[in-house]
């Protein structure tokens, strides 16, 4: 089964602070802001689960940054979408992966309350991590000398 | 500002960054410390003419942006700390006028929503004060961290850029406040001192992160850590195979 991939600061989504508020129902704000939305849609990145393929995704997430740093993100099961009566629409992302782009998806139509719903599922049944900013740069150091990544991107390269 | 203990007189102290004793970076033999490549790279030692006038630009929008913020109106006295760095004890003088510079800097800091990999006005505004002050800049934002007016996502913010520093003059007050950073009650905060030890990548943070492992009661930041010390780890591994 497919899981979806969104990039965050993984410190506002951790279940044990959460769970207060989940317990009666709710959801905390602050993971809201990571959703930020436009034309209420919800960027996301589908990936098979494995490590491999979320570093990928990440890599190219991270280049994308103002500059290299640790990639906090939610992984959850893309069937979560149907509780949240949220519709995935298969687009092409704008990355410098063109593989990552073709994983690309927006959660479209999106309202306040299915915001609310989604966050409440992913943090009741999704997972959060972090990847290092020193595995980021050797990831990006790997996807330039595979040419997965074009050359521009070496400039963000940390100086050895 | 370092002053003897027999000059206290009768100004009471506070005892802190006590279990940093054992592993502050300034316990360890030198030989180690040039096992970190980071570390060597002084900022002012690689390109001074370039750090000056970045210096001399970062200081003139930070003074714009300090000369709106509201002036203290009032300067309590020069508070005196007793920060146990060594077998002898020495007292550091925290500079109220720098702590009222930090909360201004944390306040208006509130007011940004942070992202990985993406600059803010906090963390340059924060820098900037640490290039020009130093140790008493550290001094000045830990007393302001850990005061309960903090917010835990400026303060999360603050340590993981204070990392990113590389300035090995301030290295060891970096570090306390970031080993400090690990026991603070926000989640956020620690979330800051984790990735803070990562970004400095420093091996000697091993044995302090498999302390707080088993205490961490977040199950995410208790991953974090682990990660963070198979890190330190391979970077363990990295400097003995460069002998």
């Amino acid at each position: 089964m497919a899981k979806l991939l969104r990039k965050v600061k993984q410190n506002r989504w951790y279940r044990t602070d959460a769970q207060p508020l989940l317990d009666i129902g709710d959801v905390p704000a602050d993971p809201l802001g990571d959703l930020s939305t436009s034309q209420n849609r919800l960027s996301v990145y589908q990936v098979d689960g494995g490590p491999a393929h979320i570093e990928r995704v990440a890599r190219a997430l991270a280049v994308g940054a103002q500059h290299l740093d640790n990639v906090g993100y939610v992984l959850f099961e893309a069937s979560l979408l149907e509780e949240a009566s949220i519709a995935l629409d298969p687009t092409d992302g704008d990355t410098v992966d063109s593989v990552v782009n073709k994983c690309h998806a927006d959660l479209i139509n999106l309202t306040g309350n299915k915001l609310v719903a989604l966050a409440r599922l992913i943090l009741l049944e999704g997972k959060s991590d972090t990847i290092l900013k020193k595995r980021i740069v050797e990831l990006v150091r790997e996807g330039l000398n595979s040419k997965e990544l074009p050359e521009k991107v070496r400039r963000k390269l940390p100086e050895t | 500002m370092k002053l003897r203990s027999d000059l206290e007189g009768a100004v009471p102290t506070v005892q802190r960054f006590e279990q940093t004793v054992s592993t502050a970076p300034s316990q360890l033999p030198e030989t180690l410390e040039r096992t970190i490549p980071k570390a060597e790279t002084s900022a002012t030692s690689s390109s001074p003419a370039a750090l000056t006038i970045a210096r001399q630009l970062l200081f003139a929008v930070a003074l714009s942006a300090l000369s709106a913020s509201p002036q203290p109106t009032a300067i309590p006295p020069w508070r005196r700390h007793e920060i146990v760095t060594t077998a002898e004890s020495s007292l550091v003088s925290i500079d109220p006028a720098l702590v009222e510079q930090m909360r201004q800097i944390f306040e208006r800091g509130a007011s940004e929503f942070f992202e990985d990999g993406m600059d803010s006005n906090f963390a340059q505004e924060l820098l900037l004060s640490v290039m020009e002050h130093g140790n008493a800049a550290i001094d000045a934002i830990a007393e302001y961290l850990f005061s309960s007016a903090a917010n835990p996502d400026v303060g999360s913010e603050a340590l993981r850029r204070l990392a990113d520093v590389e300035d090995r003059r301030i290295l060891a007050s970096r570090w306390a406040l970031l080993h400090r950073g690990l026991g603070h009650s926000s989640s956020r905060v620690r979330d800051g001192a984790i990735l803070g030890f990562a970004s400095l990548d420093d091996r000697r943070a091993l044995e302090l992160l498999k302390c707080v492992e088993t205490e961490e009661p977040v199950p995410e930041l208790r991953h974090l850590i682990q990660k963070v010390i198979e890190q330190l780890g391979a970077t363990h591994g990295e400097a003995a195979a460069q002998g």
